[in-house]
Order: structure tokens, then sequence, then C-alpha cells
């Protein structure tokens, strides 16, 4: 009997592939009908998940079988967004969606300090050797390669001209920022060329994974990665 | 008529470069990099009193690479006993985490609950990052199947965040930012990522400054990483796609230099025709 | 009254606790809503600065301040207990917020299905797999609640409620889902043969950085493009796996982290915008 639900599993997950990628062929009403049913079954499991691991963990159990009851209040509250359909009522929306975004810009700072900051310590790295003939220059960074100095210099450079290249507050005037606006142009050339590359890898991945799928191995059913 | 008959003989070159090493079983050991590796020593450091948190954000979409990537780093884990927790605040990652440490823990006699928990999708990410940064247990008080974490063997003396050995993000998307913002930036805790490949290159700049102690660079680091764990001749899934990707990266430098070759060449005709 | 409050309840108790914690509730909201309607903009403005307010002050109040001395969270101030409840009931918040998401979707399939406009039978494909994942996915997962050994979780995925969530979720949900990505990869070769134009030396600039990325990534280049040049010669720094890493490393990294700052500006001033109501748009500026 599982045998046969294997490969009824099997054969959904052939059809559907073979479904989404007849697209390529041309637009269709199979792709089309696949596509709502992907969309009918993800909002479906979105709902099944939060209610089993959110809502029956946090509020559920909580609140009718430990006795917290005050936990209705945050349910109750959650409610208010459903507000937003009845004209009259549809400030209370407004007011619990302020709230959350009050929480978010509020933590906002919190991500400036901790995750934008050290960014800023570490754009300061040593410029000059720890040696120049003989002579010491710098106590720290003894171990400073040449690689690495040529490295902090090109960083320096390329962080100056690609900030100067986005100051759009005022006209480049003068000749200094405009050549190094340009500079930055090019160097943001380099990095999208890079996220290029990166970007094509991600998406051959994908395809791979799925003509894995069809061709050599649909004993996977964990997932399209199987 | 002729731009869809290009279009679908395009498409069949990229299915026949994708499917060619399928069929002569080629592979080819991947170079490891500098961020599979430092990401490999900060996980064989965890002490085993601490436990490393393996935080799921990926969807269907994006399984091809981030799959392989839980995979080997699940398979390190299990591998060297180390205690981790799997969670998310994405409903699909858990679910196919849990998946894939169901079928690993019975391959290193690793059971749940002992070795390993998962604990679950949770919303509010800034709100439940902000809680766990002072207490965790108290913040996630349950796994997914409403368990308390205190009935689990693999939570004990787990509280705090100092208990938290390393943070590792498997993500499409940048929930990153939050971990290192309200958790691992405030009780300095390690952290690395494992991006789909299109987010690698922001990821640098926090490498750079230390935030995060390594990275798997997409399906090629799930690869790298594979090889560290099992050798650069194991047959893994993340070693075998990457041949197939090998070959559709040169499909495509091919194309890209034969399309604007093509046109040189239509430009000048047009040139000398029109001059002729 | 603390106690009163925060004792759990049971049985007769819970219930009238449960219903008086919503009665009070609703009659907190009537009582704003029965105020004149120019308040109503001031109470979602105070709401909206009084959470902003809390975040903020607990991460800059330093630790130690309103903790009692020698407590065993060093890290607190007054502030950081209420940190636990106000994520939960954020999470609960959101989670109750998924319900509109579904209705929003249910709203734009049910007209066409209703009315029999073209393309009603993908409506109706929508609502199949949102009515069969939801039934099917809430069954199994009552079922697996009560199933806490190994061998009864066996039991339910050999049931039939098993086996049809298996059909849905590994059967249609993972390929469909991860098909529709799959399908930029055909799109990319396309695009690379007829669309992909060095029309300027900033392109060629990109793409030679593209090229060299792309080779770097992949076995293919380390192997059997550089892979004659040996580890710690001179001239391995030429290796395209090296020079690849070099290009992430050094000027990707320096471009990304200049475009970090520009980000932390503009979430400087957004959150700002935001905490002290001063945003204004469609949302921000309705009045009733």
């Amino acid at each position: 009997m599982s045998d046969v639900w294997t490969t009824i599993t099997v054969l959904a997950g052939a059809v559907s592939t073979l479904a989404i990628f007849s697209l390529l062929y041309r637009e269709n009403p199979v792709y089309r009908f696949f596509e709502y049913l992907f969309i009918g079954l993800a909002a479906g499991y979105g709902l099944v998940l939060t209610w089993s691991d959110v809502l029956y963990t946090m509020w559920y159990i909580p609140v009718f079988q430990q006795g917290a009851w005050w936990w209705m209040l945050a349910f109750a509250a959650g409610l208010l967004y459903y507000t937003i359909y009845i004209r009259k009522l549809a400030w209370m929306s407004r007011l619990l969606i302020g709230t959350m975004m009050g929480l978010s810009a509020g933590a906002a700072f919190q991500q400036v300090a901790t995750q934008y900051a050290p960014q800023i310590a570490a754009s300061f790295r040593p410029l000059l050797p720890p040696t120049w003939l003989g002579v010491a220059v710098r106590g720290d960074s003894p171990n400073l390669t040449w690689q690495q100095l040529v490295n902090n210099w090109v960083v320096l450079a390329i962080l100056v001209s690609v900030m100067a290249y986005f100051f759009f507050s005022f006209e480049h005037r003068s000749a200094v920022m405009r050549k190094t606006a340009n500079l930055g142009r090019w160097m943001l050339m380099i990095s999208f060329g890079a996220i290029f590359g990166q970007t094509v890898m991600a998406r051959m991945a994908l395809a791979v994974s799925r003509l894995w799928f069809l061709l050599v191995d649909q004993r996977g059913l964990a997932g399209p990665g199987g | 008529m002729l731009q869809d008959r290009t279009r679908h003989v395009l498409y069949l070159l990229l299915a026949a470069a994708i499917a060619l090493p399928f069929f002569t079983g080629t592979v080819i050991p991947p170079t490891v990099g500098p961020e599979a590796k430092a990401l490999y020593k900060a996980v064989e450091a965890v002490p085993n009193n601490k436990i490393v948190i393996l935080s799921l954000e990926y969807e269907a979409g994006t399984l091809g690479e981030n799959l392989p990537q839980t995979r080997a780093l699940m398979n390190h884990l299990m591998k060297s006993g180390k205690r981790f927790a799997i969670m998310g605040f994405e409903p699909i990652g858990p679910v196919y985490g849990q998946i894939e440490a169901d079928e690993l823990a019975a391959k290193w006699h690793r059971p749940y609950g002992k070795y390993w928990v998962n604990w679950g999708y949770r919303t509010a990410y800034v709100q439940t990052l902000k809680a766990m940064a002072k207490d965790v247990a108290a913040a996630i008080r349950t796994d997914h199947r409403g368990v308390p974490l205190s009935k689990l063997p693999v939570m004990r003396g787990i509280h705090s965040p100092k208990d938290v050995g390393l943070v590792i993000d498997i993500t499409p998307s940048t929930y990153y930012e939050a971990w290192m913002a309200f958790f691992t930036g405030p009780a300095k805790v390690k952290m690395a990522v494992a991006p789909t490949a299109v987010m690698v290159s922001d990821i640098f700049p926090y490498l750079d400054s230390g935030q995060m102690v390594g990275m798997l660079k997409g399906l090629a680091g799930a690869a790298q990483y594979e090889a560290l764990v099992f050798g650069r001749t194991s047959r893994e899934r993340g070693i075998t796609w990457m041949t197939s990707v090998s070959m559709t990266h040169i499909l495509i430098i091919a194309l890209i230099i034969l399309g604007n070759a093509t046109e040189i060449i239509t430009r000048r005709r047009k040139a000398v025709g029109g001059t002729a | 009254m603390g106690a009163f409050i925060t004792t759990p309840r049971h049985g007769i108790q819970l219930a009238l606790f449960v219903l008086g914690s919503v009665l009070a509730f609703a009659l907190a909201m009537a009582a704003m809503h029965a105020l004149p309607t120019r308040y109503r903009r001031w109470i979602t403005v105070l709401f909206t600065f009084v959470a902003g307010l809390f975040y903020l002050a607990e991460f800059v109040i330093p630790a130690g301040v309103g903790v009692p001395a020698g407590s065993s969270r060093a890290t607190d101030n007054f502030l950081s207990k209420y940190l636990d409840p106000v994520g939960n009931a954020s999470a609960i918040i959101f989670a109750v917020a998924v319900g509109m998401g579904i209705l929003n979707l249910a709203r734009v399939n049910g007209a066409p299905l209703l009315r029999g406009r073209p393309g009603w039978q993908n409506s109706l494909a929508f609502f199949a797999g949102l009515i069969a994942m939801t039934v099917v996915g809430l069954t199994r997962w009552h079922a697996m609640l009560g199933a806490t050994t190994p061998a009864a979780r066996r039991a339910v995925e050999a049931a039939l409620v098993g086996r049809l969530y298996h059909l849905l979720f590994d059967g249609f949900y993972s390929n469909l889902g991860g098909t529709v990505f799959a399908l930029l990869a055909f799109y990319i070769v396309s695009a690379s043969y007829r669309a992909f134009r060095l029309r300027s030396r900033e392109a060629t600039l990109m793409m030679v950085t593209a090229f060299i990325v792309m080779l770097g990534n992949v076995p293919v280049g380390p192997t059997y493009l550089t892979g004659w040049i040996p580890e710690g010669h001179w001239f391995s720094f030429a290796k395209v796996e090296h020079v690849s890493d070099w290009i992430m490393s050094v000027p990707n990294m320096a471009a990304q982290r200049a475009l970090i700052f520009g980000i932390m500006m503009g979430v400087i001033a957004m959150s700002l915008r935001v905490w002290l109501s001063l945003e204004r748009g469609h949302f921000f500026g309705q009045e009733d």
C-alpha cells in the first residue's frame, strides 16, 4: 500500500514539475492551474503552521491548559487587525499597526548600534607599515604584510569613492569630487559583476535540483532538494 | 517564431548541460574556500556544554541551495556530537529541517531531544530575538510539539545566550541582520550564515568586521563543507550538483561571448554594406 | 492586586477571567472609539511613541539600573523583565494577523469563482489547495499531538491522513515551489545569448568580474583553468579561486560597506519618522 502512495506522490511531483516547466514552451492554462494550486497550498500550510507552532504553543496551551488567562488580551489585540474591513472601526487597526511599527522603530536604533556601528569601526584599518627601512612606524599590527597594506589602501579608496558617488544632497561641482564619484561608479561595476556571478550560481542550483528529481532520484520525498 | 525556436534551443542546451554529468557520473571535487573553512573551524570549536542554533528561514523555492547547506551542517553537528536546535522565522524552514534531521539522526544515532531539538516556527522575529537575548529558554519555552524545553535533555544547562556557542542562519533573506542586531551582537555570541548565492556579496563586510565567523556561499559552500566533513571525493548532494552547475556556468559564459561576437559581426557587416 | 491578576485560573474561574478580559478589552476600545475623532490620531501617536520608547529605553538604560544588587541578571535594567512578555504578545498578535492574508487571497479568488469569470478554474485550484492543505494539515497535526512515541508517529504517517499530507506537501507543494524559482535559470540562459550586450567599458568591467567570480565559484575553474599553478608558488595569486576571493573580500566588500552606510542613514531617518509619527502617506495620513 505504501508503494502505491509513494508512486502517487512521486507522480504528483513529476506532473507538478513538468506543469511549471511547460511555461518555458509558452503560456498555457496547465501552468496557471498549478500556479494557483501552489498559492492555495502555501496559504493553507502557512495557516496550519501558524496555528501549530505559534498560536497553539504560545496562546492556547498557556491560556486553556495552564490558566494564564492574560494572554487572551494579546489575542484580542491581534483581532484589531480585522477592523480594517469595517470602515467605522478601521482606525483601531491603525492603532495596532502603529504600535507594532513603533516597537520595530525603537528596536531599529539598537540595530544601528549593534549591526552597523561595528562596520564604521572596521573601516579604520592600518595604512602605514609597522616598520619602514628598519625604523618602527607603528606599534600595533606588527604582523601586517605588504599585501594586507595594499588591500587596506584599496578598501579605503573604494569606500570613499563609492560613498562620494552616493552623495546626492549637493552638486558635484569640484573636479576632485566628480572624479572620485566616477571612480566610485566603476568600483560599483565590480561589485555588480560579483553579484551577477553569484546570482547565476543561485539560479542554476535550483534548476539542477529540479532536473535531479526528474531524471535521477525521486526518492527524496523530503522535498525537492532530495 | 525564430525567436521562440532560439529560446527553446537555449533551454534544451541548459537542460543538457545540467543532465550530462548525471549520466556520465562525472564529479569534479570542489576547492574549499576560506569562508567554509572558517565556519567548519567555528563549529568544531563549539564546546560540548553549549548549543548551536540553526535558524532555517528558507522556503520551497530555495531548497536547491539551502537544503544541501542544512544537510552538510547537520551531518557535521551530528558526526561531532554537538547539540543543536533548529528554528525559523518562516514556516517551512523548521519543517524541512525536521525531516532532514530525522533522517540523519537515524544515520548518526542522535535521537531527538537528547542531541537536537526543533523549536519550530516563530513570528515577531525582532521581539522574539530581543527576548532570547535575555533568556533563551524562557523566550522559546516549548519545542514545536508543545513539549516544555525543561523536559528535554538537550536543553539541560541552556538558559542565557552565553550557553549558545554559535548561531548559523540558513536563509534566502535578511534575517541574519536581525540576528546580528538583536541577539548575537548584544549578547556577543558567534554567528555564521549560509545564504543563497544571491546574497553572498552582502555578507562580506560582516565577515571583514568579525561580526560573522564564516559563511557557506550557496550550493558551492555546501559542496565545500561536504568536502570538509566527508572528503573531496565523496558523492554528497552538493558536490554532485556542483559539477552540473560548472557546466551551466561554462554554457552561460560561452553564450554571452557568442551573443556579443554575433552582434559585433552583424554590426560590421551592416557598416560594410552601408559604405559599399 | 498583582497576585490576583497574575495567578493562573482553572475551570469556571478561567472561563470567567477569559470572558472578562475580552470584555474589558472591548470596553476599553469602545471607550476610545467614543472619544471625539480628533483624538484618535493622538492615541495612535501615543501608542506608537510608547512602544518605540520601551525598546529604545531598554537598550540605552545601563545594566543594573532598577535591578536589585546582586541579581543574577547582571545585564538587565528595570525594563528588561518585560521583554519576554512583549515578545510573546507580539508573536501572538502577528500570528493572528496571518488570517488577513488568507482572507485577502480568498476575496481575490472568490470573485471569479462565484461569478464564473474567465480563469475561474484557477480560483478553484486555489481554494482546493487551501482547503485540502488546511484540513489535512490540521488533522495530521491533531493526530500527532497524541502520538508521543516514534512508533505512534509512524502509525499516523502510515494512516490515510499522513499519506494525504505527504501527497500534498512532498508531492505538490515542495515540487511546485522549487520549480517556479528554477524557471529563472532558463531565463538567464536565454538572456545571456540575446540580451547581455557589452556596449560600454563599465559593462565590460562588470562582465569580466562576473566571469572571474563565476569560474572561481565552481570546481571546473580551479581544477582545469588554473589548477596547473601549484599552491604556494609566487604566481598562485593568479589562481582563479584566489582572484575571485580577492574580488569578493576586497573591492566588493568595500563597495557593499559603503552601501551599508547609506542604508544605516536611511534606517535612522525612517525609524525616527515612524517612531515620532512624522511619516506622511496613505496609511499615516488617514483620518476618519
